[in-house]
């Protein structure tokens, strides 16, 4: 406990400390500022016997007492008391005290509060005499003036606290030349808000745009005006004499309401009505260029500038690029400053300059090509402007800066990037499209029937079904055709009975016609191939001797006898032909028929 | 004599069917015209009018649909303008102007369509059957079996070829199962799916069909929302979304 409450003490004190030093810092600094002094008053148009307060500033010290007033003609005079200012602003400390006075005027007119002298340790300050106007009292105007007087009063009163003023840099200048223009807002107890920039309309001047506006204070006829410094730059566009037209500037003044009722004294006791200030015109002297001395390159940059280019790589191939960095440094218009011609005829290829413009430098960024390895340095290039400090020409050439170009290698092709000018064109432009449909079509195009939409076609869809049969026959014909043609014991035993049935045709024919001889040659050889084929035998080689091996395959007997007969009967024909009759040959063929049916019955 | 007559009256029922064909094809080009020339002259009634003549004739054509629609849209009739730019694009889906003009409809919907975010593999599936209609899905479809049947014959019978064909059948066979699947998905889509768009200003999509059922959430003219069933005046449906409801049947308009 006891150590808490001493470390507590400790921070106080370091605190303390702190503060100590800040303080005597703060009033070592405010000892060393330089002492002004300046005197103003709260306006300078009253009527006589009202108060006038009349303040005596003090910058940089806080310790002078209240100076004796001297005797000041056509006024009395009472002091009020002092009022002391100290502030920091970044980091710089400013202190001040005001010794307020009242000051009664005793009889209408232009009167003067004369330059008054304060001596202080040694030192003089005198201020500046102040002019004020004092009219009559109100009883003794009213007979005067009458009603007039009260509808101008407040003009009078707003036209003191709050003007606009325009300054030019010169009032004779060439076309295009910079001319400096600082428009300030004079604001004497007033509140404004909503102020916007001025607006400077003039046809035959063209207007910067305006930089961050300046605040301060300045005395002006003995009153305290708070400035709004703008600050811009003009440039005549056309020769010949002009008025610039008064400048406009919109703010809000903020005004107490007199309150209505008890709730005005606590919400919206203030009120704001939007003015618009005008400047009064200035006279201005715009003259053209000299024709004498023009040179060649010069494009219409005016000011005083400075040229320099860099030429970046310097030790390259034939195709590629170098860029050209081209600055135009100094004061004056900019917006005049063009890039400078390049005179490289055809040995490079150039493109379009980026340019960068900043407040005191222009920057161009130029491309070229060498086409060719003879080029041996970037040529001089000449930049022109019209000094406006000096009133004349000036063209600053720079020296030729040499590169070494080198051949391309064997194979290689010179390749030059070619940007279309339609292309750029269209990279530039940017626009707003408008969006709405389109128009309607002019003619109804392919007609149909409604909902005649080709899956509802029966008659296609059944027809779908064809190729489909047709590939699955394919298939199955073609699939039977390579299984004979790898088995031909099943091939020809498939064969046997149609071409015993063709055979047996064939000597059904035979025998009609009589022909006998020839009849038994078919009947041989129907019997010699449909046995051939049907047991896997070698046609040729069947003759009688082929029933013994048909007996071992379970050939039925019965078959195998008239088989026997058969082959009994082509025999006798073939060595006696004149024996065997027209029923013998029907009965054969009778039994070549039953032997073929019998043997069908049999499994090979 | 008898050959001769069956093809005489061959010739004459097919001149028939063919003037009767030419006979309705003009009355639609004949109100196509008149309605191009009322819309000219501002008078949208009537140009809308003339448009739905054209299509009772039981014909029907895209730029019709499209011309309809234009119609509609600069009636204000949004919901009923997107619905003819929709027919539009089932016929002809690759025209630029039926699209321009069916996302401009579509970007006045109020409150914006309501979009789900698809992985990129569908939203490719999705754009490709869009390019192409349901008639020319179904045509290609077709043009590739018929392929697909030639080069299997040939493969099969000319032993020669039967490496070339075969590569080539199968080939085939990939482009055939592409074109079935666009051809199956815009079935699914135009036949199977009904889809239906909103035609009043602002519908209320209630919880049960009824007119003082709590509200589920609001449509507004021109979204499209799918049919799932029927009960009386009320047709139940499903917002892009996923979200159903109960709306009107006087509120929507099937597509």
């Amino acid at each position: 406990m006891v150590t808490y409450i001493k470390n507590n003490y400790i921070i106080k004190l370091f605190f303390l400390i702190l503060c100590g030093i800040f303080l005597c810092t703060a009033l070592s600094f405010a000892f060393t500022q330089d002492i002004s002094f300046e005197a103003t008053v709260d306006r300078n148009v009253s009527v006589v016997g009202t108060a006038i307060k009349l303040n005596l500033i003090f910058n940089g010290i806080q310790n002078i007492p209240a100076p004796n007033l001297p005797d000041i003609p056509d006024f009395n005079w009472r002091y009020l008391g002092p009022s002391t200012l100290m502030s920091m602003v970044n980091g710089r400390i400013s202190s001040s005290v005001t010794h307020t006075y009242l000051l009664i005027p005793e009889k209408a007119g232009i009167l003067e509060i004369p330059s008054l002298s304060i001596a202080f340790k040694g030192k003089t300050y005198s201020s500046k005499p102040i002019p004020l106007e004092i009219i009559p009292s109100s009883s003794s105007r009213a007979q005067d003036n009458g009603q007039q007087d009260k509808q101008e009063r407040p003009k009078e009163e707003l036209g003191d606290k709050l003007f606009l003023t325009i300054n030019l840099s010169k009032d004779s200048a060439y076309v295009n030349e910079k001319i400096g223009a600082s428009i300030k807002l004079y604001i004497h107890s007033l509140s404004l808000r909503d102020i916007a920039y001025p607006v400077i309309e003039n046809d035959a001047f063209l207007v910067d745009s305006f930089s961050q506006p300046k605040q301060y204070q300045e005395i002006l006829n003995g009153l305290a005006y708070n400035v709004i410094d703008f600050n811009t730059d003009i440039y005549g566009l056309y020769p010949g004499e002009f008025r610039l037209k008064p400048t406009e500037l919109s703010c809000s003044v903020i005004k107490r309401r007199s309150p209505s009722d008890i709730f005005d004294n606590f919400f919206g006791q203030y009120e704001k009505y939007p003015i618009i200030i005008k400047s009064i015109g200035v006279p201005i002297n715009i003259l053209p260029l000299p024709e004498g001395g023009k040179p060649k390159s010069f494009d219409g940059a005016m000011g005083n500038f400075n040229f320099t280019l860099q030429v970046k790589p310097i030790d390259l191939q034939v195709g590629d690029p170098i860029t050209l960095t081209m600055t135009i440094s100094g004061t004056g218009n900019f917006n005049t400053v063009n890039p400078p011609k390049l005179s490289i005829a055809s040995s490079f290829k150039t493109y379009e300059p980026e340019t960068r413009q900043e407040a005191r430098f222009k920057t161009f960024e130029q491309v070229i090509i060498p086409r060719n390895d003879k080029i041996t340095h970037v040529p001089s290039i000449s930049f022109s402007f019209f000094n406006t400090d000096t009133l004349t020409y000036k063209t600053i050439t720079t020296a030729p800066v040499p590169i070494k170009v080198n051949p391309l290698q064997k194979g290689q092709e010179l390749k030059v990037f070619e940007m279309s000018r339609d292309f750029a064109d269209r990279i530039k432009r940017v626009e707003t499209l408008g969006r709405d449909i389109v128009y309607l079509k002019g003619n109804p195009g392919s007609i149909r029937k409604k909902s005649g939409t080709l899956y509802k076609n029966k008659a296609l869809l059944i027809m779908l079904f064809l190729p489909a049969l047709v590939v699955i026959l394919v298939i199955i014909t073609q699939a039977r055709k390579d299984y004979l043609a790898s088995d031909i014991r099943y091939a020809r035993r498939l064969a046997a009975p149609r071409k015993a049935k063709k055979n047996l045709i064939n000597a059904r024919g035979l025998l009609k016609s009589k022909e006998t001889h020839k009849f038994y040659d078919a009947v041989f050889k129907a019997l010699q191939e449909y046995i051939g084929d049907k047991f896997h035998l070698s046609t040729a080689g069947i003759t009688s001797n082929v029933i013994d091996e048909l007996r071992a395959r379970d050939v039925d007997t019965r078959i195998l006898d008239e088989l026997k007969t058969c082959f009994d009967m082509c025999d006798r024909s073939r060595y006696a032909p004149s024996s065997i009759h027209e029923e013998e040959a029907r009965s054969t063929l009778k039994m070549l028929e039953n032997i073929i049916n019998g043997m069908e019955k049999i499994k090979a | 004599m008898k050959a001769r007559f069956a093809i005489i009256l061959c010739v004459i029922l097919f001149a028939f069917a063919g003037s009767l064909y030419a006979d309705k094809e003009n009355s639609l080009r004949e109100f196509f015209y008149h309605g191009n020339i009322c819309y000219s002259d501002n008078n949208l009634q009537e140009a809308i009018s003339s448009y739905k003549k054209a299509l009772s004739s039981g014909y029907e054509s895209s730029p019709l649909f499209y011309n309809l629609g234009n119609a509609y849209f600069k009636n204000g009739e949004l919901g009923n303008a997107i619905i003819c730019y929709l027919r539009a694009s089932r016929i002809t889906p690759n025209d630029p102007d039926i699209r321009s003009n069916l996302a401009h409809a579509r970007s006045l919907i109020e409150g914006g369509v309501v979009s789900l975010r698809r992985p990129w593999f569908i939203r490719f599936f999705v754009k490709v059957v869009g390019l192409l209609s349901l008639n020319r899905a179904t045509a290609i479809s077709i043009s590739l079996y018929l392929l697909l049947c030639i080069a299997v014959i040939i493969a099969v019978y000319l032993k020669r070829f039967r490496r070339i064909f075969t590569i080539l059948s199968i080939i085939i066979s990939v482009l055939l199962a592409a074109s079935v699947s666009i051809f199956c998905a815009k079935f699914k889509k135009e036949v199977i799916q009904k889809n239906a768009i909103v035609i009043k200003q602002e519908t209320h999509s209630k919880f049960e069909p009824l007119g003082n059922a709590t509200t589920f959430f609001t449509l507004y003219e021109g979204e499209m929302v799918q049919v799932i069933a029927p009960n009386g005046d009320w047709l139940k449906i499903k917002r892009l979304d996923g979200k159903q409801g109960w709306v009107k049947k006087s509120d929507i308009n099937l597509l």
